[in-house]
This record gives C-alpha cells, structure tokens and sequence, in this order.
C-alpha cells in the first residue's frame, strides 16, 4: 500500500529536498493526535450538544447543576477522559505550531517549558476537582 | 467576588490571544501569496483549511484553559461557581459561544478528512474534492445548531 508520503514524493518532490525524518516519540504523538482526536469527536460533540443545545444550554449550568451531573460517577468519568484527551491533544497541537513560528532556540525552550507548566497545573486542577467534589458545598 | 472576576480575565485575556494568533497567522499567509517565497504554500483550498484548522485549533485550546480554571471553581462552593459562569449567560456572549460550537465543529470534520488521507492515503490525490465536501458538510451542520443557539440566546437577551 502506498503511504501518504510515497504519493507526496511522487507528485510533489520539492517538499522532500531536506528529506527529515521524525524521530521515534514524534511518531508516537502523531498516531496519539489521530487517536485522540477520533475520540475527541464523539466526547467533544456530547459534550456541546448535552452543554449548549438541549433544554436551555448554558443558562440552566450552576453548581446545582454539576452537582446533580456529578453525582453519576459515569459523567464523572466521561468528564475526565475529555478533559485529559482535549488537554493533552490541546497542548501537543500548540507545541508543534510553537515549533514551526518560534526560531530563536531559547525563546521557543523558554516558551515550550511554560506550556508544559501551564498543562501539567490545569490537568492537576482539572483532575483534583473531578476527584474531590463535594456536593454538600451546595446545601 | 474577586476570584470570579479573575476567572472572567483570564477568559478574555486567552481569547484576545488567540484573536492575535489568528491574525499573525493569516498575516503571515496573506504576505506568503504576495511574496510568493513559500516553499510549498502558494494559496488554494488545501492551505485555507489548514489555517483554518491551526486557528480553530488554537482558539478552541484557549477556551480549554479558561474552561479547566472556571470549572476548577465549582470546589469553592455554590457562591463562587455561579458568579463565575454568569460571564457564558451574558446577552453579549452569546456571539462567541456560537462560534466556539462553529470552530469545533469544523475541527472536528477537518481532523476526521486529515485522518482519512493518512490511512488511505489515495484519497489524498483527490484533496480538493474532499475539502470541499468537508467544507459544505460543516456548513450543514453548523447553521442549524447556530440557528438554535441563537434563538435561545435572543430569549434570553434584554431585547426581546
């Protein structure tokens, strides 16, 4: 069978002068991005036709809400698989878009090490939130 | 409440972020169709989706990050939580959460065309066609769930 690459060599050889190759992890991130985001798909499309379209979308959300939501351990569940799938395909999209505007090496280290900060805190508060909700915060 | 305001700023300050990537990137396409310098982008279909893809795809992260500290809110009890999501019932809101629906939506559609080229890789021969259908079955899908949306909100809004 022939990849994408061999078709692309066929009809277009100019982008193949460098003739690169992706390193072994870059791979596993690859197939991450198309794993995840077959996924992504059916999660994200629940999640905006449960949040914004059925009854009166946004405006019927309030602690109450998520409280009641939250009581059903598998939307706690189908919460987190979203949140930790979205994150991760999230901040790997915007390290490869980094990558190709960012030259200088240090500004890009310094900007790709704060986007690693930024998502290990937002999954650590994402997750923490899911796992440790209290619902009797409400009454 | 101070922390729902901060909440409400980050919000902002992550979607004029990605209102400013948006430009630089179609600055920078704009400019590469002028110069003619590309290596390999010189315009067409195959190129506006892939933009469209990387905006859509940034913009939609942005919201992710405000979307994981807003909801990070709801551990602080009733009071806080629901001072906070006020912002997303605001009559002016409405606008950019349609949009939010509209770019996720065409994400999604696009991401599943991207897949589809890598594990048949044939298709790809035929890019313009499938973009093209891509790009009216995103239309489809959106103008409904906008039309909804939007409904709603005016219901809500102080004018009618």
């Amino acid at each position: 069978m022939a990849t994408v690459e061999d078709i692309y060599r066929k009809h277009k050889p100019r982008a193949f002068k460098a003739d690169r190759r992706p390193s072994r992890s870059e791979v596993w991130w690859w197939f991450f991005m198309r794993i995840s985001g077959i996924i992504l798909v059916f999660l994200v499309l629940i999640h905006l036709y449960v949040m914004h379209l059925v009854g009166e979308g946004v405006e019927r959300v309030n602690f109450a809400f998520v409280a009641e939501r939250w009581d059903n351990v598998g939307w706690k569940t189908f919460d987190w698989v979203l949140l930790v799938l979205a994150l991760l395909h999230g901040s790997n999209g915007l390290r490869i878009i980094i990558d190709d505007y960012v030259r200088r090496d240090g500004v890009r280290t310094a900007i790709k090490g704060a986007l690693y900060a930024v998502t290990t805190v937002l999954m650590i508060m994402g997750t923490a939130v899911i796992a440790t909700f209290d619902p009797s915060l409400g009454s | 409440m101070i922390g729902a305001k901060l909440i409400e700023g980050l919000v902002f300050t992550l979607t004029v972020g990605a209102g400013l990537f948006a430009l630089y990137v179609l600055i920078g396409l704009f400019r590469l169709r002028k110069d003619q310098k590309g290596p390999i982008y010189k315009g067409g279909v195959g190129q506006w989706t892939w933009a469209a893809h990387r905006i859509t795809g940034v913009g939609i992260l942005a919201f992710l990050f405000g979307h994981i500290v807003d909801t990070f809110a709801v551990g602080f009890g009733p009071e806080l939580y629901n001072e906070t999501v006020e912002l997303y019932k605001q009559w002016w809101f409405a606008p950019g959460e349609v949009l939010l629906i509209g770019a996720t939506i065409y994400h999604a559609f696009n991401g599943v065309r991207i897949i589809l080229f890598d594990f048949w890789p044939a298709m790809a021969l035929k890019q313009k066609t499938f973009a093209y259908v891509q790009i009216v079955l995103t239309v489809v899908a959106f103008v409904p769930v906008a039309v909804i949306m939007l409904g709603n909100a005016w219901e809500h809004s102080p004018f009618s």
